[in-house]
């Protein structure tokens, strides 16, 4: 009992935040923007945007699908392959994700697991969620590596983004 | 033994089996929504009413026999730093950064492991089969990685066949006798797999892009690529021709 303690510990120390640092001044630091649950459990259609940070792909039908890492999911009619057309945008916070079954796009939007029925084409309809199905979806962690920032806080709720900015004395480093 | 660790030196599992009907790395699906294919990096899969997701170290089934509404069925712990999930048959391959895993589906509710191959080198692992033959990838983390081809007529006890020395290699592809490796920045690798175990270079497409995973779409191949997806033509299985891409 004892020895797991000290060993919870220990996991947390080395684990937590990488290495505390004492007063480096200004630096540029990742800073986290934290989630307020509602709004960022909306997911909606958008407008087509642009591919920027593009992730993993699945397609059916006409339909290619590409994840837009974080933020959503592209939607590009491949009906005539020579000319592929982006035809819209599921907005959907941490979206690393998908897989198909006729209408249904199954992914993840946080850490929970949703199902989006798409077979009207200028909506999403989510017809299902299973809370937090996928913890280690989380961000906690900014993406970069030998880089500055400030902890996540737990108790502030789920990481959605995280922001380079300057900042004083970051108190954390990976 | 020894032989077989090193086949897994490498980082990267790609499977495909060879004499597939379908287009190569597709599910089967027999009912009327079919499911949709996935690129070989994928964690979420559905196989005819089930969709199977993994985490970095457990397998979860759902019945979406309603496919609005899936159902939680079962979790089970498959390794560490698990990757890949490729669905072959009614078979499920599981990469993770140091093992390859094989499922069966026989009790789709509740798949259970028929083998595990482990590797000596950690690393990132894609994984694709069909038939007898199963291919991955492996990459490590210094620009380098290798092809592995494992014999699985016996599924319980995959054979490591040998392995072709790649660039970077990420997500692979099958079709017919065509198997379509991305190497990231050094673009699209096709390899002649008429003799499944020995897969012969046959074409190497540099094309300014950087290629991370492909899915075989009846004669288009789609390709993921950084900032966006490339789609090439496929009617000559060993000659894609790149036709369109969709980026910005």
């Amino acid at each position: 009992m004892k020895q797991s303690i000290l060993f919870s510990i220990l996991a947390v120390l080395l684990f937590s935040c990488g290495k505390k640092n004492n007063g480096i001044g200004m630096v540029d630091a990742y800073v986290p923007t934290y989630s307020n649950n509602a709004s960022d459990k909306q997911i909606t259609r958008q407008a087509p945007q642009a591919i920027v940070n593009g992730g993993k792909i699945a397609t059916i039908g006409n339909k290619l699908y590409q994840v837009e890492n974080d933020l959503g999911i592209h939607v590009i009619d491949i009906s005539t392959p020579n000319s592929p057309v982006k035809i819209g945008f599921i907005k959907n916070n941490l979206c690393r994700e998908l897989t198909l079954k006729g209408n249904y796009i199954y992914t993840n939007n946080l850490t929970d697991l949703v199902v989006l029925d798409v077979s009207t084409p200028s909506a999403v309809l989510v017809t299902s969620r299973i809370d937090n199905a996928f913890p280690d979806l989380a961000i906690q962690y900014p993406p970069c590596t030998n880089c500055y920032f400030e902890c996540a806080d737990a108790t502030k709720g789920m990481v959605v983004k995280w922001t380079l900015q300057q900042v004083n004395n970051p108190k954390c480093k990976k | 033994m020894k032989k077989l660790s090193l086949i897994f030196i490498l980082i990267g599992i790609t499977i495909f089996t060879v004499t597939c009907s379908k287009d190569g790395a597709s599910s089967a699906s027999a009912d009327a929504a079919a499911a949709g294919q996935n690129g070989s990096l994928t964690r979420f899969i559905v196989v005819n009413n089930y969709l199977y997701t993994i985490s970095n170290d457990a397998l979860k089934v759902y019945n979406i026999t309603s496919p609005s509404t899936p159902i939680y069925k079962s979790i089970q712990q498959v390794g560490f730093a698990i990757q890949t999930i490729f669905p072959y048959q009614d078979k499920l391959f599981i990469g993770s950064n140091n093992a390859m895993f094989i499922y069966s589906l026989a009790n789709p509710e509740t798949p259970t492991k028929l083998a595990e191959v482990p590797y000596f080198v950690r690393g990132k692992d894609p994984i694709v089969a069909i038939d007898s033959v199963a291919y991955s990838t492996v990459r490590n983390n210094f620009g380098g990685g290798v092809l592995n081809i494992f014999n699985i007529k016996n599924i319980n006890r995959p054979l490591s066949i040998g392995s072709v020395g790649m660039l970077n290699p990420y997500g692979l592809g099958l079709k017919d006798s065509a198997l379509y490796v991305c190497e990231a920045d050094s673009g699209l690798k096709v390899f002649n797999i008429v003799k499944p175990f020995l897969p012969v270079l046959k074409k190497h497409i540099k094309f300014n892009e950087t290629a991370y995973d492909v899915i075989v779409k009846a004669n288009i191949l789609v390709c993921y690529i950084k900032g966006g997806v490339a789609l090439f033509d496929i009617t000559n299985v060993h000659l894609p021709v790149l036709i369109s891409t969709v980026k910005n």
